[in-house]
């Protein structure tokens, strides 16, 4: 660097002080587009962050041990579990999904089997606080025997019952001793589907469910030495491995103990990262607009400087200096709301968290929130400063810049582009999908440029619309076509907004779509489970008897785990993301004669009937794409803790959307005919004999479960609408950015709005007459931006539940027209509270000032 | 036509209270044409403010073409301007993004007639810019826009015509050849006019010139 630069960049600096000394009036917009933005990507991943280290240090509790391996239908053989008391305490539990009675009800229950020992670490919470002597069995006036139990409160509520109430499980009566109001382990399952019933072993076998073939997991939880760290755990998996490589048993450890609870942290912290990053791009163009304006203002000072010898990159300089300050206040700013943030959300809605957050500063998400906001900050910032430089001493002494259009110069083009594969290799870095990050970034830049081509399109029209007769009508065309009009500004702001909410409004009504008119008209009324075979034929007997009965499906059922395919172990598979659910834990499958109903074959043929060779499956065929598989590659599965090797002899095309019974892989009958099974039924009847049928099922088979299919997608329906709302709320962050970007852009040109009011006033206007060509003219400009926001929205919907979801699009027209209209009368109503300063300002000073 | 008593118009500042007006009392009858001098800060504008309703009185009364503006509504003193009242402004205040017709037109367009164009392309011929139409405030010389303010002040055939300092940002000859515009189109039309200016040539060729000095009219000019 030469000396004059050196002194150049000096001066540069001095000259960007004096002038920020002036205050920060003109850079409101800009600071707070940047501090929303960021304030958002960063309180989104420090939350995320709080909420996934909560868990990790949780773990032991979250997970009720330091290693537990599960096992599905059977328990532990007697060699497993000689080696497993070998490595800790070991506390031994069953799950299972079953069904408590009390007179005229069923209720399906979580049940949960729990040893002496649990919990192994944390607290069971019991009111009244009676510990596990709750459990313990006695006997009534009567000597029969009633076992102890305690339950959720949900369990209470639904039956309507107090602790006390004796109730019936399987084949005995079970007494609700106590309300369970902690259970340490409780998020490590999942997302329950029923209330929390916690018995002991002895009452889950005494009352009749430990069935053959019955889907229950076996739990060996292992509470190792204190001394015992990561290494050890390591050890002990790799020991299980190796000792028993075919067990098919899924283990976890305390540093994850949760991993669907993790992994769901970690994607809706992803998807409102983007959605945050959306609100930076909109909080962009106010960046852009809000520089312009700055600029502008400063136009007489530039061109004196320009006049007295400076050059257009020493003004550069002295204004990018500026904005970097700038920039740097909003990212200290929106970083600390980002790192506060775990610490408030602990404060005020702590006690609603699954899990506890760690609340301290997690610098990953703040660094990436930080390069996410200086790299947007620029990406915008650049384009305006960058005329500068090129701009003639004449066109600013004129002070319109927009008089003067004028390209930045090519290294400023290629600074703002790097900029932008910045922000997109920042947003690929940080996702775990790359897939929806690259999906997401696509979408967004795709709707930039069309709604950046719109406006100009909008522009063009006006210009060529004529000149109308109407006074109203030629104003709004005429505000729409001057130099500065802000109508990129608002088609922008306003149509990326749109977008992303008209896109979330199409996903969430398809899916409401899905759910209360297209699955009751396709699904069965009931899933029973746990049938046993010497029970098929009887309780098909019962629902051909039954004439409120139209359609009836039965499979055998047994859970299996994909062990390896092609001898490759199943944990060195790089699957497809949208495949990898296979290989977590276990699936349900079955085997069959003859091709079942529900799906489509593919490829390849179905075996013939009387086939009794080697085992043969009938895969699904998205499922075996993403696992890079297909016809004549073998597949080795654990059944009953035995592996069995089978080749892939078809493919199909399942419709996951139908509800009913779907399997991944089906199996040719042999052997698994002869290995003990449960069968699953589907049952399709009048809703008003529902009641009456789940109540004659439960008296009849009290080991049967039975799943209302209302009630389940009740409870999946009710999962889903909070996260609508959860991703709404995020979502209404880029609509504040869409509206400050707005109100900047009005700002910028309030002085000129006022001037008109004025004019018009002296000439006879009233205020309703000038507010009516503003309403046209923002109605126009809101049209516009809608009609694109509603297309981008419309095909970013149908990309997700048709793509993603592979499930049916429709479409949606009412929820499309609302959200229109909705953003047509937004943007004029908050155009004209833009304007309604410049229409109530007095016209005497205005006209002695101009 | 038009008559002022005893109008004080007083406006806030950050030094305090600043009394503009001060008892003015003054009467104009239906085409007579009033020149209105006195040096800056006299009070001058503010009074052609009050008389085009554009500025409140804070006491007095003001009736202009039988109408008192005490009891009118901002918006009901906008329709009584589109029809009895133009304004020849010294900055002109053109509407930037109208073509020099469209400007012309507006008054008669925002009155509801459906001639304003005919009738604005008549007065921009008759003020000699037949020629200027189409063009835009940004494209014409500050005389052709003051023609074009003239022609939109008289459009509407008001009845009264303000004009403060019309010749200000002219030099001597355009000056003077809008001045000859002004007041024969006034003439013409039997317009009650009143005009501001530093220039007491140019208000010696008024029937009646008053002298304001501190908000007050000057008796002894």
């Amino acid at each position: 660097m030469t000396g004059q630069n050196k002194i150049g960049l000096g001066l540069a600096l001095r000259l960007a002080r004096r002038e920020l000394r002036g205050g920060l009036a003109g850079f409101r917009i800009f600071l707070l587009c940047l501090i929303l933005g960021i304030a958002t990507i960063a309180s989104v991943g420090s939350l995320s962050s709080a909420l996934v280290a909560g868990m990790g240090a949780q773990g032991q509790s979250i997970l009720g041990a330091d290693i537990d391996f599960r096992l599905t239908h059977r328990q532990a053989f007697d060699e497993e579990k000689a080696w497993l008391e070998s490595q800790g305490t070991v506390s031994e539990i069953a799950t299972m999904r079953t069904m408590v009675r009390l007179e005229a009800q069923s209720l399906l229950v979580e049940a949960k089997a729990v040893d002496a020992l649990y919990p192994l670490y944390g607290t069971l919470d019991l009111a009244p606080p009676l510990g596990l002597a709750a459990l313990q069995s006695t006997t009534d006036a009567q000597g029969d025997k009633i076992y102890g139990a305690v339950a959720e409160q949900t369990l209470f509520d639904r039956l309507e019952v107090a602790p006390g109430t004796i109730v019936e499980l399987g084949q005995i009566r079970i007494q609700l001793n106590a309300v369970v109001m902690a259970e340490p382990d409780r998020t490590a399952g999942g997302f329950p589907l029923a209330p929390r019933l916690l018995v002991s072993p002895e009452t889950l076998r005494a009352a009749g469910l430990l069935q053959p073939g019955s889907l229950i997991n076996y739990h060996y939880r292992i509470k190792l030495p204190p001394t015992a760290d990561g290494a050890n755990m390591l050890a002990i998996r790799a020991e299980a491995a190796d000792r028993f490589p075919d067990a098919g048993w899924r283990i976890r450890d305390r540093s994850d103990a949760s991993p669907s609870l993790r992994r769901f942290i970690e994607r809706l912290g992803l998807f409102l990262t983007l959605v945050g990053l959306t609100a930076l791009v909109v909080g962009g163009v106010g960046v852009g607009n809000a520089i312009s304006a700055y600029v502008q203002k400063r136009s007489e000072s530039i061109a004196i400087m320009r006049a007295l010898g400076a050059s257009g990159r020493f003004i550069f300089y002295v204004y990018a200096l500026q904005i970097g300050v700038l920039t740097i206040l909003g990212v200290i700013i929106g970083l600390s709301i980002g790192a506060a943030t775990p610490l408030a959300v602990k404060f005020f809605f702590g006690a609603l968290l699954p899990v506890e957050l760690i609340a301290k500063i997690y610098p990953q998400p703040l660094m990436a929130a930080a390069g996410f906001g200086i790299l947007s900050a620029a990406a915008f910032a650049l384009w305006p400063l960058g005329k500068i430089e090129k701009t003639p001493v004449t066109a600013l002494f004129r002070q319109s810049l927009g008089d003067v259009p004028q390209n930045a110069g090519k290294p400023i083009i290629i600074a703002i582009g790097l900029c932008f594969i910045g922000l997109a290799t920042l947003a690929l870095l940080i996702s775990e999908r790359r897939d929806v990050a690259i999906w997401f970034g696509l979408g967004v830049g795709l709707s930039y440029l069309a709604l950046a081509g719109a406006a100009r399109l909008i522009i063009w029209l006006a210009k060529r619309a004529g000149r109308p007769r109407q006074p109203e009508l030629r104003m709004a065309l005429s505000n729409i076509t001057r130099p500065n009009a802000p109508v990129k500004a608002v088609m922008l702001s306003m149509g990326l907004s749109v977008t992303l909410l008209s896109a979330i409004s199409m996903v969430d009504g398809n899916i409401n779509a899905q759910i209360s008119n297209d699955l009751p008209e396709r699904t069965p009324s009931f899933f029973f489970l746990d049938i046993q075979p010497h029970q098929i034929d009887d309780f098909l007997t019962r629902t051909k008897a039954n004439p409120a009965i139209s359609r009836v499906e039965t499979s055998p059922l047994l859970r299996g785990q994909i062990l390896a395919v092609n001898d490759v172990a199943a944990a060195s598979l790089t699957p497809a993301p949208d495949a990898a659910w296979v290989l977590r834990g276990d699936r349900g499958l079955t085997y069959s004669v003859n091709e079942p109903s529900g799906g489509e074959l593919v490829a390849g043929q179905w075996w013939a009937a009387d086939y009794a060779g080697p085992p043969l499956i009938s895969f699904d065929v998205d499922i075996a794409k993403g696992l890079g598989i297909g016809i004549g590659d073998k597949v080795k599965v654990n059944i009953l803790g035995r592996p069995l090797t089978a080749t892939i002899y078809n493919l199909r095309k399942i419709d996951w959307a139908s509800g009913g019974m779907n399997f991944v892989m089906v199996f040719s009958p042999s052997p698994l005919s002869s290995a003990p099974h449960t069968h699953l039924t589907t049952v399709t009847m009048a809703a008003a004999q529902e009641a009456a049928f789940a109540r004659e099922v439960a008296v009849a088979y009290p080991n049967v479960t039975i799943i209302r299919v209302k009630e389940a997608i009740q409870a999946a329906s009710s999962i889903l609408t909070n996260l609508g709302l959860a991703i709404r709320a995020m979502s209404t962050i880029t609509l504040i950015a869409g509206i400050l970007v707005l109100a900047g852009a009005m700002a910028s040109g309030h002085r000129a709005r006022v001037y008109d009011a004025v004019v018009m006033k002296v000439l006879g206007a009233t205020r309703r007459r000038i507010m009516l060509a503003y309403a046209i003219e923002y109605g126009l400009m809101g049209l516009g931006a809608a009609l694109i926001a509603a297309a981008a929205g419309t095909l970013a919907s149908w990309g997700l539940i048709a793509g993603a979801m592979q499930a049916s699009w429709v479409f949606l027209p009412i929820t499309l027209a609302v959200t229109i209209f909705a953003a047509v009368v937004l943007t004029v109503i908050l155009g004209l509270i833009g304007t309604y300063a410049a229409l109530s300002a007095p016209a005497a000073p205005v006209l002695r000032s101009e | 036509m038009i008559r002022i008593e005893n109008l004080h118009v007083t406006l806030p500042s950050r030094a305090g209270d600043v009394n503009i007006l001060r008892g003015i009392d003054l009467n104009v009858a239906a085409g007579q044409k009033l020149g209105l001098i006195g040096p800056s800060g006299s009070g001058k504008s503010t009074l052609l403010m009050v008389l085009a309703g554009l500025e409140p009185p804070t006491q007095g009364e003001v009736e202009v073409a039988g109408h008192q503006y005490t009891k009118m509504s901002e918006d009901d003193l906008a329709r009584f301007r589109r029809q009895h009242i133009g304004i020849v402004f010294q900055s002109f205040h053109l509407v930037p993004t109208m073509t020099a017709m469209e400007n012309v037109a507006l008054p008669l367009e925002l009155a509801g007639h459906n001639n304003g164009f005919e009738v604005a392309r008549e007065l921009l011929a008759e003020v000699g810019l037949a020629h200027r139409l189409d063009h835009y405030p940004a494209q014409m010389s500050g005389g052709e826009q003051q023609r074009v303010a003239i022609a939109r002040a008289l459009s509407a055939n008001p009845p009264v015509l303000f004009a403060d300092e019309p010749t200000g940002n002219l030099d001597h000859a355009t000056g003077q050849a809008i001045m000859d515009l002004l007041v024969k189109l006034a003439d013409q039309r039997k317009t009650t006019l009143v005009l501001i200016t530093h220039d007491s040539d140019l208000a010696q060729r008024c029937d009646q010139v008053v002298t304001m000095r501190d908000g007050k009219i000057d008796v002894a000019a």
